[in-house]
């Protein structure tokens, strides 16, 4: 995961966006249409995403 | 989006490689149990019924999300697109999508069409007042537990029974310092309607234009 103040990601690219345990992450669609899937854990919550 | 863990276990999620009424399967390393990517339910294995639990997520643009969420982390990877890689939720294509709130029979489909005339929508889920808002720029909804909150627009603003206005993203009144009045998020998911529908045929879509 890259920090977003690092990440070179166009702006009008959609992402799918979480807040966790007060940790924000997101995922690109175009990323996540390659994967389908991840396994992430904020904190103590274990979570899947999925596109 | 969807919790991993299940009582005392905590999932590895892995893709089966198999469609379940067109969306894929996933399956758990612990028990080889499948459950459906897009409603969270086992339907076969040791698991078979349980239902993973849905984490409130968004849909918008990186842009949007950075500014809400500067210190946000993001995956990088290979990107694709293609029918997979791409999401153009756009108000040409309003017929197409929907968004889904709440599980089986309780689940609920709002189509973007009527969202975009009626973009704060009050209603029931289960035993919960709860509030959808959209916004009609990003095309990007968020949903709330209300409580005894009311909600109305006017001129674009998002105002309560007391008339303060609300932070639609947030969940919050703008400028409060109170972190209490911060609504619960539920989960609202964007759908294709045809494939809504296939999930949860008994469900309903509240909105007239959407029978």
């Amino acid at each position: 995961m890259t920090a977003a103040k690092d990440s070179t990601l166009d702006d009008d690219e959609a992402i799918i966006g979480v807040v966790v345990e007060g940790e924000a992450r997101a995922y690109p669609v175009a990323v996540m249409g390659h994967i389908e899937l991840g396994n992430d854990t904020c904190g103590q919550t274990p979570f899947a995403v999925s596109w | 989006m969807y919790s991993r863990r299940i009582e005392d276990r905590v999932l590895k999620l892995g893709h089966e490689g198999m469609l379940y009424r067109n969306s894929f399967i996933m399956y758990d390393h612990q028990t080889n149990s499948h459950w459906v990517h897009t409603t969270g339910e086992c339907v076969k294995g040791k698991l078979k019924g349980k239902q993973l639990r849905f984490i409130p997520s968004s849909v918008m643009t990186w842009g949007a999300w950075r500014k809400l969420n500067p210190m946000s982390l993001v995956l990088e990877g290979e990107m694709t697109r293609g029918f997979m890689g791409t999401f153009r939720l756009n108000a040409k294509s309003p017929n197409r999508y929907g968004i889904s709130i709440g599980q089986g029979a309780t689940a609920k489909l709002f189509s973007i069409k009527s969202l975009l005339v009626n973009p704060v929508v009050q209603d029931r889920l289960g035993d919960d007042d709860v509030v959808i808002f959209f916004d009609k720029e990003s095309l990007h909804a968020t949903a709330w537990i209300r409580g005894k909150n009311e909600f109305r627009q006017v001129d674009g603003k998002i105002l309560d029974q007391r008339g303060r206005e609300w932070n639609a993203m947030l969940g919050q009144p703008i400028g409060a310092d109170n972190a209490s009045e911060k609504m619960r998020p539920i989960a609202a998911t964007v759908w294709l309607i045809e494939r809504w529908r296939g999930f949860y045929p008994k469900a309903s879509s509240p909105s007239p234009k959407d029978k």
